[in-house]
């Protein structure tokens, strides 16, 4: 700890109790609001924020400078302001985060006509600030209020202007067409029985594997339903077909990547016949998560590295899977 | 005398378990034993592609006429003045006579390894430290100080509510007076004072 701390000096200001957060909106509200978050524990002091993780990388690239040029340039901060914060940041006077955060309250407070310290008091006080109502914004900032629809034509068009740029940049692609076309998923359109479409989603007690899934109330009770939670869901009309029962243990096999996992199955009329469905909470092989580790089976096993090219997600139902027992 | 009462609406009840989780957390139940003062049922009904999930919690339903009481034979389980049932631990013999007694499986041993581990977790700082028969309290304590019990307050689609059944303002009692809300298994002459909307 010694040694990071005095490779990493801002390390050491984790601890401070004004701690504020970056600003936001208030979730689903359409109001036009301010909102953050506070502290209520102490962080563990071998932890740090995303900012100072990801300074700490730009930092070891030699690339600060140009980190802080791209964060003005995205999130519209003042440069100046956030050199003169990130500077403080860099000598160790306090966290990137905190920098960040500084920025964020005195830009918002500028704009409201009151303080940074007035900004975070009342935020601490009413949770949520509600600059102006959704209502209010409609009377005079919707874009063509008087059209039909917002566009230019004032009427329904499907065309993308910022797609269309990149198709001028570089060149057509389906995946950047303007006109948005449908690009069939890379997967056996006529299966065979025992060839699954895969879905994955989230059970209720543990969202991540690699953060809460080691909390031992949470991992107790997804084991109290773990044939549900852990395993693979499979309709019974193609379980009975494939002689699986809830228990059993299965191979799963990506008939794409090749990649194969196992997992016990859990026969359920809550999964369509051609569709097996897993968690994606479990399986963590990371030893450090004592709870966790080795607990279920992992999605990664699974999911080979397809990244779609225009929002970075992953292309992670792309392929068909055969079940095997 | 304030007459406690709860009504869960298993209309709204997503199956999150998060009632389980805080009660865990507040009462010290042996979670590593897999026993719970609250759980969440989940019943899976119909075929595909006409099926659905019913999430049903239950608790210690806090009986007018305790099956679990009457069988003590050290009357270690006892009922307040305000009608909770309750375990003194001091008395209890451990002897399950009110596990087997209770129709609504609301109660478990807290063994002695039990009370080994809450100590291993819970330092100066646990609760329980006598073996005993563990059952719901409703949060006397949290109540004493104006709370509502763990379970309630942390419910994220508030299917879990709180108040006094003989208020005839409260939201409790409207559910009950009005019939929306019902009890379990009203024939055993139990009388619960957790009633559920279905």
């Amino acid at each position: 700890m010694n040694i990071i701390n005095k490779k990493w000096p801002f390390l050491s200001f984790a601890k401070n109790p004004k701690k504020r957060y970056i600003l936001s909106g208030a979730g689903p509200s359409t109001d036009h609001t301010l909102t953050t978050r506070f502290s209520a524990v102490e962080p563990n002091p071998n932890t740090k924020g995303t900012a100072d993780i990801l300074f700490g990388f730009a930092q070891g690239f030699g690339m600060t400078d140009r980190l802080v040029q791209t964060i003005s340039e995205l999130n519209g901060m003042n440069l100046k302001a956030l050199q003169e914060e990130i500077g403080k940041a860099v000598k160790g006077q306090q966290t990137y985060t905190q920098a960040l955060r500084n920025v964020s309250f005195e830009e918002h407070a500028k704009n409201l006509g009151m303080t940074a310290d007035k900004l975070e008091q009342t935020l601490r006080e009413k949770g949520v600030l509600v600059i102006e109502s959704a209502s209010k914004m409609r009377e005079h900032a919707t874009i063509a209020k008087d059209l039909p629809v917002p566009t230019p034509s004032g009427r329904i068009e499907i065309y993308s202007l910022m797609l269309a740029g990149f198709t001028m940049q570089q060149g057509y692609h389906p995946n950047w067409d303007p006109g948005l076309v449908y690009i069939p998923p890379q997967v056996n359109q006529a299966k065979k029985p025992d060839e699954f479409n895969f879905v994955y989603g989230k059970t209720p007690t543990i969202s991540y594997a690699s953060t809460n899934a080691n909390n031992p109330i949470l991992m107790a009770l997804s084991k109290v339903k773990e044939d549900e939670f852990m395993g693979l869901w499979i309709n019974p009309q193609k379980a009975t077909l494939l002689n699986i029962k809830t228990g059993d243990t299965v191979t799963v096999e990506n008939l794409v990547s090749g990649q194969k996992a196992q997992i016990k199955a859990f026969v359920t009329e809550m999964v369509r016949p051609d569709t097996v469905f897993m968690s994606s909470s479990f399986g963590t092989e990371n030893p450090l998560l004592k709870t966790a580790a080795g607990v279920g089976t992992a999605i990664n096993k699974l999911i080979p590295y397809q990244v779609e090219p225009i929002v970075s997600a992953f292309r992670s139902q792309e392929f068909t899977v055969r079940v095997t027992k | 005398m304030t007459r406690y009462g709860m009504v869960i609406d298993l209309r709204s009840c997503v199956g999150c378990q998060a009632c389980s989780a805080a009660c865990a957390l507040e009462n010290q139940t042996p979670y590593w034993s897999n026993k719970w003062r609250t759980t969440v049922k989940d019943i899976q009904v119909g075929q595909y592609p006409n099926t659905g999930r019913h999430f049903v919690p239950t608790i210690c339903m806090h009986c007018k006429e305790p099956a679990c009481m009457t069988v003590c034979p050290t009357k270690a389980t006892f009922k307040t003045d305000d009608g909770f049932i309750l375990v003194n631990y001091d008395t209890c013999l451990g002897c399950k006579a009110c596990i087997a007694a209770c129709p609504y499986g609301a109660r478990y041993v807290y063994s002695k390894e039990d009370v080994q581990q809450d100590k291993e977790i819970y330092g100066d700082n646990a609760q329980h430290t006598k073996v005993h028969i563990d059952k719901c309290t409703f949060c006397q304590d949290r109540i004493a100080r104006g709370m509502e019990p763990a379970c309630v307050s942390t419910c994220p689609t508030t299917s879990r509510m709180v108040g006094d059944l003989d208020d005839p303002t409260s939201a409790v009692a409207k559910a009950v007076s009005s019939g929306l809300a019902k009890p379990l298994r009203p024939d055993l002459g139990t009388e619960p004072r957790v009633y559920y909307i279905y």
